[in-house]
């Protein structure tokens, strides 16, 4: 796992390799450029901010799979991680990580699920689900995979995971693909694909993502409890006082005074304190995560 | 230079060469034209396939390509994925539409965001004659390339590409290039032709210059003959046409040279036909006043004196009448001869100041003049005049025949008369027709009163020649008388002349002229015809009459007078009608030859010759015997020296020496009745005179002879 990350790293970023005194942030990734570019700059100010701690440098590190940078949060590689809630709840189960902030990610502090049909349908209502077919983005989405799944089922259905359009749904059952990305989900329910989709509500108002004439088409059947955005964690290889500095750095920023370093930083706005209820929220969806788990 | 022959020439050359350059420029540039187009035309359609196959591999390879990218996309129904794939398209051409559809032919992706044709059969959306073709198919319509390119994952194929594509800016590229190589041609050709009339310019400035340098080499012969003919006509007799060529221009040299040397040969001749006297070889009257004027110069610079003599033949018009005119010019040539002969001694003791050739000239007909330059005394002219006439009157022989002839010199002196040449000549000839007039063989100087005289004479003359045109001479008659019977036996015929002005000339003033001039002869022939006339109307009333006319002596040798008056005596020829011609025994004895034979002729021809005024003259009775005379005519002055109680010997010795010679004896101016009775009694039986009849009119003579008519018939 260590030589995997190490190879990564190598291939696509060049980077000195992490010592004791670097900071180190990381992340999953399917697209380590971007994610790169994204994180670099806020993790290498954070190092100078911290430097009276001993940091002397930051760094990025992405991983491509869940479980290696669970191994390498364990493994004291990484400091400080910037994930969905999905990934969060795995890395405080499993790798001993803990939340420090919620991040304003796309200007968002937090974010709920909706789920959508054609406004031709006859699916008006998630319970109309029942043997038609739903589209996911990703696997490791956290509001477009792991929360409409969790609200179906909470609802008493069933999923089929299809591995066609073609491919029968079972009676009773919801079956589903998954469409790669949002604007996908949004085409495949006009293009009568599948009968539902599933988005936050964050790419559902960005029309790059759903165009409007697309969204005008659509009907919205449900819409989820809010979630945190994104949330900035710390492994236990910071120290207190590290994290505690950390901590402080990043709710010092804000767009009066670091605008063009916070938007790129996956164009967040802020950061703040973690809402109440997070660690039943990440529970919860830990345990439900883990069952769908192939 | 553009009369010129170079001129010609060289231009003739501009001219080919200038039609040639542009001729050849012309065609040139037809074929350049008709080569550019075809070549341009060519090069657009090699361009166009060209650009064809490689737009349409560059779309097929394009469709390839992304029919590759997007098999997963299409596998996964990932529309944004196809989206992207299509959108990310990076090519030359302008995309058109892309379509992608299901083996079903339907549309999966339109590449629009919202797939507005999703589900739709492609071929609704395709242009005509495009189908959902799941091979590859790549055609051009027009400008559009339409591509068809299936989507498989190995030999599966599930999904197939449509691209319509179109290459705007190389077609645009295509058509600046055609428009570029148009305009290349275009530039081509105007510097062909900027350069193809440059070097022909040149060529012709080239051409015009070495001509113009040629033709003047080769033509400066001519221009050098050109200005030696100029020289030569201008004057210059040293000019030689010699060039020292051997070619044509020698020849034309040699030509000139041979024409020049006639030519100034003629030239001397014409000179001499100008200043000489081509008979004589004596200077002429043009040359002859050109040297008086120059002696008249010289002899007022040196203070010397200068005699004209005018030297004129008497007589010399018989010569020609009677011999002919090669007699005569021979006789005038051997005058010359004489004359010079004579200068030539003469300037042996007068120092001349000219050589003596130029101081005789011959101006015409009979007419000599000679000068005489620095003469001492007026007695040496007189003596040098005396010689002249001496040498002349010296007999002429000509083919045997002795010729007599002497001549008349007018004589003025210069500075005392006239100081130039052309009064002096004037003067001259004026003093040498007094001499003729004073009855020739002599000499005669010039005198101011010289010129009333002659101009009287000459007014006479011209009076007598306008009064013959005008026919105001007539003839008046005095009878004769036969003494015995107091009848009528005849007339004289005499010359009168009423002048419009003066009314009647007397006889005495103007038939002396007639007779000194060369009147007489018309006068003669006028007087002939008007008797022959009047004798017509006289011959009726009395047979037997005898009309006598008056022959002058000058009248005498003229050949045409001989002849008018042998055919007037003929037409007069019948019995008892005769014509008497009467003669002065002067005019008879000066030329006693000739005039010997022709009054034979005329007696021969039946006239009557009778000597008139006999008695006052000379003449010798050895002559008179031999003449054919038919009568004396006694002079009236020894008639009217008739006295009463004295004796008259020379009528009756007249009368004595015409019995003694068988001759009849008229009495002339018998005035009274003792004068009548007197030659009468002295046994002259003819008479005339006032006593007996004055001279009448024609009218009154035939008036005069019907009342003798009738008396005789009473």
């Amino acid at each position: 796992m260590f030589g995997k990350c190490i190879k990564l790293i190598g291939l696509l970023l060049l980077a000195a390799p992490a010592v004791a005194d670097s900071l180190v942030l990381a992340q999953l990734s399917d697209q380590p450029k971007k994610d790169y570019k994204q994180l670099r700059p806020m993790v290498k100010y954070v190092a100078e901010q911290l430097h009276p701690y001993g940091i002397t440098d930051g760094e990025v590190m992405l991983f491509s799979t869940r479980q290696a940078l669970i191994e390498a949060v364990r493994a004291g590689q990484v400091h400080w991680i910037t994930e969905t809630p999905l990934t969060a709840a795995y890395l405080i189960h499993e790798a001993n990580a803990r939340p420090l902030l919620t991040k304003w990610k796309n200007g968002q502090q937090s974010y709920q699920t909706l789920i959508f049909s054609h406004r031709d349908s006859n699916v008006k209502t998630i319970n109309d689900l029942s043997g038609k077919r739903i589209a996911f983005e990703h696997p490791d989405s956290f509001s477009s995979y792991y929360l409409p799944r969790m609200i179906l089922e909470q609802a008493g259905m069933q999923l089929q995971l299809l591995d066609s359009f073609n491919a029968p749904v079972e009676t009773g059952k919801v079956g589903y693909r998954f469409s790669r990305n949002e604007t996908n989900n949004a085409l495949w329910v006009r293009a009568g694909l599948v009968e539902a989709g599933a988005l936050n509500d964050g790419d559902w108002q960005n029309s790059s993502r759903v165009p409007d004439d697309l969204k005008s088409e659509m009907r919205i059947i449900y819409r989820s409890k809010t979630y945190p955005r994104s949330l900035e964690m710390v492994s236990d290889s910071l120290n207190e006082e590290r994290a505690t500095a950390l901590k402080q750095t990043l709710l010092n920023l804000n767009n009066s005074n670091q605008a063009a370093l916070l938007h790129r930083y996956e164009k967040s706005t802020g950061f703040s304190e973690p809402q109440a209820d997070l660690q039943e929220l990440l529970r919860e969806i830990y345990h439900n995560s883990r069952r769908w788990q192939p | 230079m553009s009369r010129s022959i170079s001129g010609k020439y060289t231009g003739l050359l501009t001219g080919i060469i200038l039609l040639t350059g542009i001729s050849i420029l012309l065609i040139n540039l037809h074929y350049l034209e008709d080569y550019s187009e075809q070549s341009i035309h060519n090069s657009q359609q090699q361009l166009d396939e060209l650009m064809r196959q490689q737009q349409m591999s560059d779309a097929e390879l394009m469709a390839s390509t992304l029919a590759e990218n997007l098999q997963e996309a299409v596998y996964h129904y990932d529309f944004s994925g196809m989206a992207e794939l299509m959108r990310g398209l990076n090519n030359s051409g302008k995309l058109l539409y892309t379509y992608i559809y299901d083996q079903q032919g339907n549309v999966l992706h339109d590449g629009t965001d919202a797939l507005t044709h999703f589900g739709k059969p492609v071929h609704q959306l395709l242009p005509s004659g495009l189908g959902p073709s799941l091979t590859r198919q790549v055609v051009k319509i027009d400008k559009t390339i339409h591509v068809a390119h299936p989507i498989s994952s190995g030999d599966a194929t599930f999904a197939a590409l449509r691209l319509g594509l179109t290459y705007p800016r190389a077609e645009q590229q295509l058509t600046k290039l055609q428009q570029q190589l148009a305009s290349d041609e275009r530039k081509l050709r105007s510097r062909i032709l900027v350069t193809s009339l440059g070097v022909i310019a040149v060529l012709l400035l080239i051409t015009t210059l070495l001509m113009v340098q040629v033709s003047r080499r080769l033509l400066r012969p001519i221009q050098q003959l050109a200005q030696r003919c100029r020289l030569y006509a201008a004057g210059d007799n040293r000019v030689s046409f010699h060039l020292g060529r051997e070619d044509e221009f020698g020849e034309l040299s040699d030509a000139l040279d041979h024409m020049k040397q006639i030519i100034t040969e003629s030239r001397a001749e014409v000179e001499k036909l100008a200043y000489l006297d081509p008979l004589t070889h004596l200077p002429n009257r043009r040359m002859f006043a050109e040297e008086l004027d120059s002696l008249i110069q010289w002899s007022e610079r040196h203070q010397h004196k200068l005699a004209v003599l005018f030297i004129d033949l008497d007589e010399f018009k018989h010569v020609n009448d009677l011999a002919g005119h090669d007699v005569g010019d021979q006789l005038l040539k051997m005058v010359a001869e004489r004359l010079q002969s004579l200068l030539k001694n003469l300037g042996e003791e007068i120092d001349f100041p000219v050589p003596e050739s130029l101081l005789l000239a011959r101006l015409g007909g009979d007419e000599f003049v000679m000068t005489l330059p620095a003469y001492k005394r007026e007695s040496d002219i007189n003596s040098i005049a005396g010689q002249i006439q001496n040498t002349l009157e010296q007999d002429f022989i000509i083919d045997e025949v002795r010729y007599d002839v002497s001549a008349s010199v007018g004589i003025t002196l210069y500075p005392e008369m006239a100081t130039n040449s052309s009064e002096l000549l004037q003067q001259a000839d004026l003093a040498m027709y007094a001499a003729k007039y004073s009855g020739r063989k002599r000499f005669c100087f010039y005198q101011p009163e010289l010129n009333h005289q002659m101009t009287h004479h000459l007014q006479m003359q011209q009076g007598i020649r306008e009064a013959l045109e005008q026919q105001k001479l007539f003839l008046c008659y005095q009878p004769i008388f036969n003494l015995d019977t107091g009848r009528i036996i005849g007339a004289e015929a005499l010359l009168r002349w009423r002048h419009p002005d003066k009314g009647l000339i007397p006889p005495g003033e103007f038939i002396p002229v007639i007779e000194k001039t060369h009147l007489i002869t018309p006068v003669t022939r006028w007087v002939l015809d008007q008797a022959a006339k009047d004798m017509q109307k006289i011959r009726p009333m009395l047979d037997q009459f005898k009309l006598s006319v008056n022959i002058s002596g000058g009248a005498l040798l003229e050949q045409t007078v001989q002849e008018k008056i042998s055919a007037t005596v003929e037409a007069f020829s019948s019995p008892g009608h005769r014509l008497h011609l009467e003669i002065t025994e002067t005019s008879m004895m000066e030329n006693i030859d000739d005039c010997s034979r022709v009054l034979a002729e005329w007696k021969k021809a039946g006239a009557a010759i009778w000597i008139d005024d006999f008695g006052t003259g000379y003449s010798s009775l050895n002559y008179l015997h031999s003449l054919p005379i038919d009568g004396l005519k006694i002079d009236k002055s020894f008639v009217q020296a008739i006295n009463p109680g004295q004796p008259s010997q020379v009528i009756e010795t007249i009368i004595t020496l015409a019995r003694s010679l068988g001759l009849d004896t008229i009495s002339e101016g018998i005035e009274t009745q003792q004068q009548r009775q007197t030659v009468l009694d002295l046994g002259s039986h003819f008479g005339q005179g006032y006593l007996l009849a004055r001279p009448m009119t024609l009218d009154q003579l035939l008036t005069m002879l019907k009342q003798e008519i009738s008396n005789a018939s009473v």
